[in-house]
């Protein structure tokens, strides 16, 4: 294997990285604050990318203008299912199991609603930005290193959000204790809504990100959630800086398997990676810091 | 008139199946009823949503006195589409309910994909009904047939053995190679295929005719059905460098994406697609993509074949889409089963496979005639097998030459 | 143990058993055997999970690896060793149990639900790959084909065949097997273990206080779970005589499963058995609207965890026990 082909294997590693990272942060950051597992986190991705298809293919949209639009319409979504399905059961007992229950109904229902809707095609935007990059023997189209730029922008944009305003210090401080962020004076339900609504944008310019180059489909959530869920438990259940860096780290360790063994092992390899990690380190990787 | 059973006649099924579940169903004016498995829903539905047309037309016409008939007293034919959904255990679940439901004669399916087919195959002798497949194409089904012939003597395979397109693509090649169409380099060949049987068959089999003229095969890289993301399998295939590389998906979108990042990473191969330029989606995207590139088969081409733009004009009376290569494909299979039902002058299983095998009928592809192992068969004499090149908007014969549209360029 | 298993379940199993026989009778066509067979064997996998999900408290959501691990053992040492499926079923069964002992090692160290449901996932999606990945034995999504049925059985004249295309005997063969595992059950849950189960739902401070070594127990009951599910994935293997990795360990399942343990009631000693029926049985006859299944399917999830948490037969028990009078003491729930 030369040098190049390395690096190019690394560069694919830490895009899909990125993707990961995104997802990821999105689920920690919902479930640091509200001890809610979303099933159907993945869903939110697989609607962002039918509506840029929608925005930017049938209606020929602008892809910047279409993006936004995208992007608003899905953090509504998500704040939409926290209010509609998730914020009514948390009063019950039990509520722990029976969100993971009717998020995955929820992952369902929106899945066959797509095919229904949408039909089955599996569909591809055009890419956003032409050229490849060609440095030495390393190719790279500058389509997938957007990815991995514009993925670590919004991800810093959202960090500075957290740590460094206002509404990051109330989303930390209901993180640490609802009751007692109550008692200040912070609406915990308005906290959690947005929280959900800032978690879907995340997931939505992943998918944005990513459709010029996967196919928009009715299914393209799944496989998302599965590594998310995956990078919320190595980096430390709620942690979002630990879910970032887990993020890359599975894309590194996904793009290193392929080097070595063949491309269909890929997710045996992360998925037992993760289960090894349960074993050494319940609490995760990164095991330490909170939201 | 064919039944894709939806709203109010599956609201009818429902309530006859609650009310006398067990008792023989109401009477049909149909004769004879043919079942169709193939993918209506699902990532290939488009193929399989052109199969059902083409099979549609095809019983409509013989219905209407229009057919080829064999008989003077050709029966009325009553066609139920299932879904397999492209998964085998589908197809499975599907053929009960036509033999336990439906109470079908016969059964055409799978209509697409090879690996359901070789599931399929087993319900011929399970519930002993004759079992047509339209388009798989997998030398794996022939040799399962070869296998134990009396126990699949019910089966036939309606498109011809993985080694037609083997034949096609070194054909081609040694043909190009004499008239320095292609430079022959030091001899490396490798394959990105959908891991089906129908990919893995066919890179098996062209690969074959290459290692025995001393090729290597440089890597065989499999990648599941309904992949996008080809930069795994590119970047190790950059390394290998090629000479001639061989792709072959059984859907537009992986054809589309792939030859689009070949593009890309500007591989210097020569490139054999198979299968996926048949389809119009592909066709679509192609001149912006694929100009130039080698493919195979052109077997329907409306602007070149009078015959065959006569029967787009029918498909297009009828559904008002164009048709494509499925079209004609699915039309031939079905009119091959009627005729053979038509011959056995009745629904004995056994009759009607035997008119199978005993079919030598023309039809828009090519000849349909079976051989020992109860498949179609290619070759000149029979179904021609073309390699074409996408040449600006259009898609031009290339070889063999005695029916080339066009020269390579 | 009363809110498990009903006030009567001895009776209710006389009844069901009443009715299964009572089937046999029906003048039924093989279509709607065929889907009466599929519901049964459903409804042991969702006994055997309920084991984990609702009776034991372990909120898991990989059972569906089990019943992949059984259907695919049974199904490849029958196949390639040449074995009875008589015999096989029970080789899907053992291994199936011993990688519940692989998997409910580390989860049951951890006590937090989203860990447990999210490795217990991931295990499942593992099993899928493997079984997808090894493509020489299995043909992965090609679909492993050629699984033979049961061996015929012959008294005297007649002779019963089992398999697809066998519809009669496969009901009896299927029932049999439910009637056999539910009753193995239901003298269980009423034993000495089973009072330690409930023990050990209802307060794991409380039964430890009492001695009980509830590690063990917690791990010899999910290695019994996942050998029920094993062994119902083997039955479904011989039955359908045909696997794919998708089909059996694939997101379908999981849901079709969570559906029927919801819709019966997770934690109810008859509510797979309920929620098998309702399910599989109804909606198998909208295959129709064949688009609109798993719509349907993800809806009833939605809806009976808003408005009956305890599905049907919780349902049945919250009515019973108001008109007999007895005191309000709501449930722990299902948890």
């Amino acid at each position: 294997m030369t040098a190049p082909l390395f690096l190019e294997m690394a560069i694919n590693g830490l895009i899909s990285g990125s993707i990961y990272a995104l997802v990821g942060s999105g689920i920690a950051l919902v479930y640091g604050t509200t001890r809610v597992l979303n099933f159907a986190h993945g869903e939110l991705l697989m609607i962002a990318g039918y509506l840029v298809l929608f925005f930017a293919v049938t209606l020929g949209w602008n892809v910047l203008l279409a993006s936004v639009v995208t992007l608003a319409l899905v953090g509504s979504i998500g704040a939409a299912i926290q209010r509609i399905t998730i914020a009514p059961l948390l009063a019950r007992e039990d509520w722990a199991f029976r969100v993971i229950a009717a998020t995955i109904g929820l992952s369902i229902f929106l899945q066959s609603g797509a095919q229904i809707v949408w039909g089955e095609q599996f569909r591809t935007l055009p890419y956003f930005f032409d050229g490849v990059v060609s440095l030495g023997g390393l190719r790279m189209p500058v389509q997938r290193l957007s990815i991995l730029v514009i993925a670590l922008l919004l991800m810093g944009l959202c960090a500075l959000v957290l740590y460094r305003t206002s509404l990051g210090r109330i989303v930390r401080a209901t993180a640490q204790d609802a009751e007692a962020a109550l008692a200040v004076g912070i609406p915990a339900g308005l906290v959690h809504t947005s929280v959900f609504a800032i978690s879907a944008v995340l997931a939505g310019a992943g998918a944005i990100l990513l459709s010029p180059i996967l196919t928009v489909n009715p299914w393209m959530g799944v496989s998302f959630l599965l590594k998310g869920f995956a990078v919320v438990i190595l980096g430390g259940l709620g942690s979002f800086g630990g879910a970032v860096a887990a993020g890359f780290l599975l894309g590194l360790i996904e793009a290193a398997s392929v080097m070595v063994l063949p491309t269909e092992w890929r997710d045996v390899v992360a998925f037992t990676f993760l289960i090894a990690v349960i074993w050494v380190r319940p609490n995760g990787l990164f095991a330490g810091r909170e939201a | 008139m064919a039944t894709y059973t939806k709203g109010p006649v599956a609201a009818r099924r429902i309530l006859a199946l609650m009310l006398l579940a067990g008792t023989a169903g109401t009477a049909q004016a149909q004769d004879v009823s043919i079942g169709v498995i193939g993918p209506m829903t699902g990532p290939a539905a488009n193929t399989g949503t052109a199969h059902r047309e083409g099979m549609e037309l095809a019983v409509k016409e013989w219905n209407e006195g229009a057919g080829d008939y064999v008989s003077d007293e050709p029966p009325q034919v009553e066609l139920v589409v299932e879904d397999s959904n492209s998964k085998p255990e589908v197809a499975i679940g599907a053929a009960q309910r036509l033999m336990t439901r439906s109470d079908v004669d016969m059964i055409i399916g799978d209509t697409l994909h090879s690996h359901v087919t070789l599931a399929l195959m087993e319900m011929a002798p399970q519930y002993g009904v004759p079992i047509l497949s339209a388009e798989p194409v997998s030398s794996a089904i022939a040799d399962k047939v070869l296998s134990d012939p009396e126990r699949y003597a019910l089966y036939y395979k309606g498109n011809y053995n993985s080694d037609g397109y083997g034949k096609a693509v070194h054909g081609f090649y040694s043909w190009a190679f004499e008239n320095d169409v292609v430079p022959e380099g030091d001899k490396t060949i490798a394959f990105v295929v959908e891991d089906t049987d129908y990919g893995i068959a066919n890179a098996e089999k062209i690969g074959e005719l290459f290692e025995a003229d001393g090729w290597t095969v440089a890597a065989t890289e499999t990648t599941p059905t309904g992949t996008t993301d080809f930069y795994p399998q590119l970047s190790k295939l950059r390394g290998l460098d090629p000479d001639i590389l061989v792709s072959v998906f059984t859907l537009a979108n992986s054809g589309i994406s792939f030859v689009r990042q070949l593009d890309e990473q500007a591989l210097e191969a020569s490139h054999m697609a198979i299968f996926y330029p048949t389809r119009p989606e592909f066709m679509e995207q192609a001149p912006d993509i694929a100009d130039g590139m080698f493919w195979a088969a052109l077997q329907f081409s409306p602007e070149i074949t009078p015959e065959h733009q006569a029967f787009n004009d029918r498909i297009e009376a009828e559904f008002g889409v164009s048709a494509n290569y499925s079209h004609a494909h699915a039309y031939c299979t079905m009119v091959v089963a009627l005729r053979a039902i038509d011959a056995a002058g009745g629904t004995d299983a056994d009759a009607i496979a035997s008119e199978i095998g005993g079919t030598d009928y023309d039809c828009l592809v090519g000849k349909y005639a079976f051989g020992e192992d109860n498949t179609v068969q290619s070759g000149p004499d029979f179904i021609p097998v073309p390699v074409a090149q996408v040449q600006g908007d259009a898609s031009q014969i290339i070889w063999p030459e005695n029916v080339a549209t066009a020269e390579p360029q | 143990m009363t809110e498990i298993l009903g006030r009567r379940p001895a009776l209710s199993f006389l009844i069901c058993v009443g009715l299964f026989l009572l089937t046999l009778v029906l003048p039924l066509n093989d279509y709607v055997l065929h889907i009466l067979t599929l519901s049964l064997i459903f409804a042991i996998f969702a006994s055997g999970w309920n084991l984990t999900l609702g009776i034991l408290g372990l909120k898991t959501l990989g059972h569906h690896a089990f019943f992949a691990i059984g259907a695919y053992l049974s199904a490849i040492a029958a196949f390639y060793g040449g074995v009875s499926p008589w015999l096989t079923i029970w080789v899907g069964a053992v291994l199936a149990a011993l990688a519940g002992l692989l998997i409910g090692l580390p989860i049951l160290r951890i006590r937090s639900m989203p860990h447990v449901a999210i490795v217990t996932l991931a295990f499942a999606e593992i099993v899928r790959l493997i079984f997808s990945n090894l493509k020489d034995i299995t043909r992965g999504e090609l679909g492993f084909w050629g699984i033979p049925p049961f061996d015929p059985v012959s008294f005297g004249e007649t002779t019963i065949r089992f398999g697809l295309g066998n519809a009669w005997g496969s009901f009896i063969l299927v029932g049999l097997f439910f009637f056999a595992v539910q009753g193995g059950l239901l003298l269980l849950l009423r034993s000495r273990p089973g009072l330690t189960f409930a023990a050990i739902r209802d307060s794991e401070a409380a039964a430890e206080s009492l001695g009980i070594n509830f590690g063990a127990w917690k791990l010899a009951a999910f290695a019994l779970s996942a050998g029920i599910v094993g062994l119902s994935g083997a039955i479904y293997a011989h039955y359908v005589m045909i696997l794919t990795p998708t089909s059996v360990a694939g997101p379908e399942m999981l849901i079709t499963l969570l559906a029927i343990i919801i819709v019966g009631g997770a934690g109810r000693f008859f509510g797979p058995l309920y929620g098998a029926l309702l399910l599989t049985g109804s909606l198998e006859l909208l295959r129709e609207f064949g688009d609109y299944r798993m719509l349907l399917y993800g809806a009833l999830v939605i809806g009976f965890v808003f408005v009956a948490p305890q599905g049907i037969a919780g349902l049945k028990f919250d009515r019973l026990r108001r008109r007999r009078g007895h005191g309000t003491n709501e449930s722990s729930s299902s948890a």
